[in-house]
């Protein structure tokens, strides 16, 4: 059965290169339907999600995690050659649908196109981008100005203003206690900014949100966009399995 | 597992912690607070040494305050009289933030009230709550 492509970065392929693609890509299956439930992925693949957010989280010893970086239908993400990511996690958030490559069999592929090659290392100059984003905001930002705008990339991403998570996956996403999130959460529905459901946060006002985040919201997007086609509509193609 | 809230008291007004979060005693639910007051304070600058915390048991009732200026780090590289002042400043706000949540709390009980006698839809509805919100400063 063809994969409908919403995935900007193999929409936007030429048909050559998806033709290379196809044998290999498969699609990761839903086993929630929606949901605040994190799937983990397997850590050799790189993803292209069609629906849902797939993010990269590091884990401590100690158990706790932060999120390193993340991919909705916009980009990819995994070990995107010649990243090497097997410390990390990846995990799916909401109803995921991705396309995923195992990276050995990527690595060949690239080797026989060179728009192939192209398309999958901008996505790998976006990882990078988010890795020393995440690395400033986690560093100078207060928590008070990174939940909103993890909120607001988490919808970019979604391109949907309801977000399915919980206060406990969020929190694992900013390395923060659950409590943090639920009074800094607190806050943000006090001034009608969003509404934090048992597990899905609507947000209202998505201009009051953004003057509560940080800069690294809008100076992510501008510099990923350069690279990626983030606000491209994604082509209707489809390719097989 | 007892249930701990863990209620913020920050820009005038009371944030909850509805849901709440087990400890294994109180002990273990102050070394929370703790840790989630300095998840609040980093990076933030100067503004949130003034916030604290009230922590209340499964029933809401307040067990004790953790006043951030007692634990910002930061004023450790400052004179005894300002840490002093930082401190006492912390406890004077919270004493104000009771009181403005709870007068807040008697107009909107107000306004019920006099929808209520007047027959009209009650539009409105308490926000603020007892218990938590009513813990006396410098009972920690």
């Amino acid at each position: 059965m063809p994969i409908r492509l919403e995935n900007h970065i193999l929409a936007g392929l030429p048909p050559s290169d998806l033709a290379l693609l196809a044998p290999s890509l498969h699609v990761v299956p839903s086993p929630q339907n929606g949901g605040p439930q994190q799937h983990e992925l397997e850590r050799d693949h790189v993803y292209f999600p069609h629906e849902g957010i797939v993010s990269l989280l590091a884990i401590t010893p100690d158990g706790d995690t932060i999120e390193m970086a993340s991919a909705g239908r916009d980009g990819a993400i995994g070990p995107i050659p010649p990243f090497d990511l097997q410390d990390g996690v990846l995990v799916g958030l909401g109803a995921l649908r991705a396309s995923q490559i195992a990276v050995a069999r990527l690595q060949l592929v690239m080797g026989e196109s060179e728009t192939l090659r192209a398309a999958i290392e901008a996505c790998g100059d976006a990882l990078l981008l988010q890795l020393r984003q995440n690395l400033v905001c986690g560093g100078l930002h207060p928590v008070e100005h990174r939940l909103p705008r993890w909120l607001l990339e988490a919808a970019d991403r979604l391109q949907s203003d309801v977000i399915p998570a919980t206060q406990e996956t969020v929190a694992q996403r900013l390395g923060v206690r659950r409590t943090t999130v639920t009074l800094l959460a607190s806050k943000l529905q006090e001034i009608g900014a969003i509404r934090w459901g048992r597990s899905r946060i609507e947000i209202f006002d998505r201009a009051l949100l953004a003057s509560e985040a940080c800069t690294c919201h809008a100076a992510l997007r501008d510099r990923m966009g350069a690279r990626l086609p983030v606000d491209r509509p994604a082509p209707q193609k489809s390719v097989g399995r | 597992m007892p249930r701990f809230h863990f209620h913020l008291r920050a820009a005038g007004t009371i944030l909850h912690d509805d849901d709440g979060s087990e400890c294994a005693d109180v002990g273990t639910a102050r070394a929370h607070a703790v840790a989630v007051a300095s998840q609040l304070m980093r990076n933030a600058g100067g503004r949130t040494r003034l916030w604290s915390m009230c922590v209340a048991d499964e029933e809401d009732e307040a067990l004790f305050n953790l006043f951030f200026a007692d634990v910002a780090a930061r004023l450790d590289n400052h004179p005894p009289a300002m840490q002093e002042l930082a401190a006492k400043t912390c406890r004077r706000l919270t004493e104000l933030i009771d009181v403005m949540c709870a007068a807040r709390r008697t107009v909107v009980e107000s306004h019920m009230l006099i929808a209520r006698a007047t027959g009209k839809p009650q539009l409105v509805f308490a926000r603020e709550r007892g218990g938590a919100a009513q813990a006396l400063a410098g009972s920690a």
